[in-house]
């Protein structure tokens, strides 16, 4: 049995025997029934509808006797009929006739008798191929002999451009990733089960190698099960992970369809099996089965689409991060700043304590003594006591290195050396008057000497006190300096001042030290003062740290000329053991740090002051040799001060 | 009665000048004098050595220019005439390191912070003069009304004993 029926009816038993010679060449596709009654074509159609075969075409012939186009439009009724081509041979003369049947029964064509020798033929060919154009897709060919050949092979060729073009498009887009990878792999091992000379499915165990970042690759690896890492060096050669893949997922995509060297290291962390691919296997894969190509172009497709959206993930994650980054580094500049002046204080706290111990002191030395002055028995004139008191209160005392000589030279005069050293003390060593009577009356002399020590005690007391008091004030503005607002705003200062504080606030530290100044007459600068101070005592604060046993510490102020521009050089220079050249291009990056914890500040120092410069539009260069030293260098602008600010 | 030295080394005057006030009770038996560096103390010390006076007490800053308190009092330790001198170091801010680094030379024997009290620094200078003179001072007999007397007897006391034996 053929897959498809044919009827023809007429009652005319000539023009049947010319149907059924005429169709005669389609037997071997199609079974052909031929009935010269109604009855019998009715007949013949059950008997394919109990055979559940569908009918191709049907040919019936009517005129007035013979109602063909009835039996025509009925066909409509039962689905295996309802796709049959429906031809009408009329005499010609029922134009109602032949007008009811393309209207109710979708004629689709009409002959009229005279049938002209194979015409039919031609028809039933034309009609036919129509048909299983329409209805028998899948096996077009087969018809080539009976049917018209070029145009089922035309519509063959049409139709399988239209399910391979449909293939790209439509289907795989509603399979999921993983889907889709079963398909390709089972695709890929169906492929290789027959046969698989160049060993495309092999199994690896973890750590082998399958791609190298740089090199050339000339594979492609499907995983079918396990994991592969892939790793990437980054600028400083560390390698970094940069995803995992597992089953479904493609290594080597990128290289193998560009033929640019690997971009990445690609290394099983398991054991893991794997379809690997060379040129040649892929492409006499593909041409194998046309539909794995579609199918693999969409899992490629996937692949990289997949690959960009984690890019761009990863970068919406970066710039979060990098958002909270600049906010933890505004922190840590606070913190900097914070641990900073906590040291700062702590310094200047131990630095206080000798003004404050000789106050102390004084206070207490001062009252015993005033309780002697008030009981004092007047054995000396008001006058020379008054004088004893303002000498002591108003001239610096002469260094020990000098009384001692003195108090040495009037031993030899006098022979007593307690009584010598009180005269230098008093400033009457070189009165005569006054050594004579040492000479003759010590006792009487000692007595008074004694008095005149309790006028000098108490001013020379009384200016030490002064003095300390100074050196407190002192010390506490160039403190406040540091007390910094965060809206601070530029003005035009002397830079030479910020300098100094600093060194105020490190005079302690750098008393077993040698510092050396070269001030230049410089403009006043616009800037920030108390950040300013923030650099320069960074600067110092490392110079210091750097210093060798003997410290040297130079600051250099100058004006220069760069760029065009007009600049105030601020130098500060150490005679320490010095940075190598590798590491003077790090020193400005944050968290750079050759100091060990415990020292001053968070060691993010410099990169505060980089920034702190940038801000006053300056440069920060650093110059340094090995066990010699390091200069920093501040470049700062100068602008002009504009002439109409009024206060 | 031998005469020893005291003396005082600050490279402020004004604290310097305030120790040797504070210590102005000892003059009367002892050369007290004060440095404003230690290359000035250690000319100090040279002068009375020449003279025969042997260095008692030292009192010393520790932050000066040129050398710090605690090296030039390890100095003073290696050095064989003032090994035995009493050594104090008057500071407000030796770091631990230096202070520990003292104290394992033998050379600190008292450490006193600034500010400091008149009385307090009178009292430990007559502590560690008392000390000195009980271990180097063979005629104890007349320190006893100038320094810590009982402890000056107590001591004569054993040298009887062990002479004695």
């Amino acid at each position: 049995m053929n897959q498809y029926a044919l009827l023809c009816l007429d009652n005319n038993p000539v023009s049947i025997e010319q149907l059924r010679k005429e169709l005669s060449s389609f037997a071997s596709k199609f079974d052909i029934h031929c009935a010269d009654t109604i009855e019998e074509a009715h007949a013949s159609l059950q008997f394919c509808l109990d055979r559940n075969q569908p009918v191709a075409l049907v040919i019936a012939s009517h005129h007035e006797n013979f109602n063909g186009a009835d039996f025509l439009i009925q066909l409509d009724k039962s689905p295996l009929t309802q796709r049959a081509r429906k031809v009408l041979i009329s005499c010609g003369q029922d134009i109602q006739a032949i007008l009811t049947a393309v209207n109710e029964g979708r004629l689709d064509h009409c002959l009229t008798k005279p049938l002209q020798d194979s015409l039919v033929y031609k028809t039933a060919q034309n009609e036919l191929s129509n048909f299983v154009i329409d209805e028998d897709k899948e096996n077009l060919l087969s018809y080539g002999l009976v049917l018209d050949q070029q145009r089922l092979l035309r519509a063959h060729i049409d139709q399988k451009m239209r399910s391979y073009q449909a293939g790209f498009i439509t289907d795989h887009h509603k399979m999921s990733d993983s889907d889709l990878a079963e398909q390709v792999i089972n695709a890929l091992k169906q492929f290789f089960a027959n046969e698989d000379e160049a060993q495309a499915i092999r199994h690896y165990s973890s750590d082998h190698l399958l791609t190298i970042e740089g090199e050339d690759n000339n594979f492609l690896w499907f995983i079918i099960s396990g994991e592969v890492a892939l790793y990437k060096k980054d600028e400083l050669g560390m390698q970094r992970e940069v995803v995992r893949h597992t089953k479904g997922n493609l290594v080597g995509g990128m290289s193998f369809v560009t033929g640019e060297p690997s971009f990445s290291t690609a290394i099983t962390l398991t054991n893991t099996d794997v379809i690997k691919l060379d040129r040649e296997v892929f492409s006499s894969v593909m041409y194998s089965d046309t539909a794995l190509l579609p199918l693999f172009t969409n899992l490629l497709l996937r692949h990289f689409n997949r690959r960009l959206q984690r890019n761009i993930n990863t970068k919406l994650e970066l710039q979060k991060t990098l958002e909270s980054l600049e906010f933890a580094h505004h922190q840590l500049i606070e913190s900097e700043k914070m641990a900073m002046l906590g040291q700062l204080v702590a310094g200047v706290a131990h630095e206080l304590n000798n003004p404050i111990a000789a106050i102390l002191r004084g206070t207490e030395t001062l009252t015993d003594n005033i309780l002697q002055l008030v009981n004092s028995d007047g054995k000396c004139s008001p006058e020379l006591t008054s004088h004893i008191l303002t000498r002591a209160l108003s001239s610096r005392p002469n260094s020990t290195a000098d009384e001692r000589q003195k108090a040495k030279a009037v031993e030899q005069v006098i022979g007593d050396r307690r009584l010598a050293k009180k005269l230098v003390r008093l400033g009457l060593n070189d009165d005569e008057m006054w050594l004579k009577k040492t000479r003759s009356h010590p006792n009487t002399v000692n007595d008074e000497l004694n008095e005149l020590e309790n006028f000098h005690v108490a001013g020379a007391t009384l200016r030490s006190i002064n003095v300390c008091a100074q050196r407190i004030a002192d010390m506490v503005k160039s403190l406040k300096g540091y007390a910094r607002q965060d809206d601070e705003t530029f003005h035009y200062v002397n830079i030479h001042e910020g300098i100094e504080d600093t060194l105020v606030i490190f005079e302690n530290k750098l008393k077993i030290h040698q510092v050396e100044k070269h001030y230049a007459e410089l403009p006043l600068v616009n800037c920030l003062p108390i950040a300013l101070q923030q650099v320069w005592t960074n600067l110092i604060s490392n110079a210091i740290d750097a210093f060798p046993t003997h410290g040297k510490l130079t600051i250099t102020t100058r004006r220069a000329n760069k760029e065009n521009k007009r600049w105030v050089v601020v130098e500060i220079k150490d005679n320490g053991h010095g940075i190598s050249a590798e590491l003077q291009q790090q020193v400005f990056t944050l968290n750079f740090t050759t100091k060990k914890e415990g020292n001053f500040g968070l060691g993010i120092g410099l990169s505060v002051c980089q920034q702190i410069i940038q801000q006053h539009g300056g440069i920060i260069e650093v110059s340094s040799s090995i066990n010699e030293y390091t200069q920093m260098s501040v470049w700062l602008p100068i602008t002009e001060q504009p002439n109409n600010s009024e206060e | 009665m031998n005469k020893y030295l005291i003396l005082c080394v600050d490279d402020e005057r004004e604290v310097l000048d305030s120790v040797i006030q504070d210590l102005d009770c000892f003059e009367e038996h002892f050369l007290l004098e004060g440095a404003q560096s230690v290359a000035e103390a250690k000319e100090i010390i040279a002068d009375a050595q020449a003279e025969g006076t042997q260095l008692a007490l030292i009192l010393c800053d520790h932050i000066m220019p040129e050398q710090t308190g605690i090296s030039f009092l390890i100095e003073l330790h290696d050095d064989k005439l003032t090994a035995k001198s009493k050594k104090l170091l008057l500071t407000g801010q030796a770091g631990l390191e230096d202070t520990v680094e003292a104290i394992n030379h033998a050379s600190l024997d008292f450490y006193l912070s600034k500010p400091w009290g008149g009385e307090q620094i009178r009292l430990t200078a007559k502590e560690l003069l008392t000390q000195y003179m009980i271990e180097n001072e063979p005629e104890l007999m007349p320190w006893a009304q100038v320094l810590d007397t009982e402890k000056i007897f107590n001591a004569i006391a054993d040298n009887r004993i062990s002479f004695g034996e």
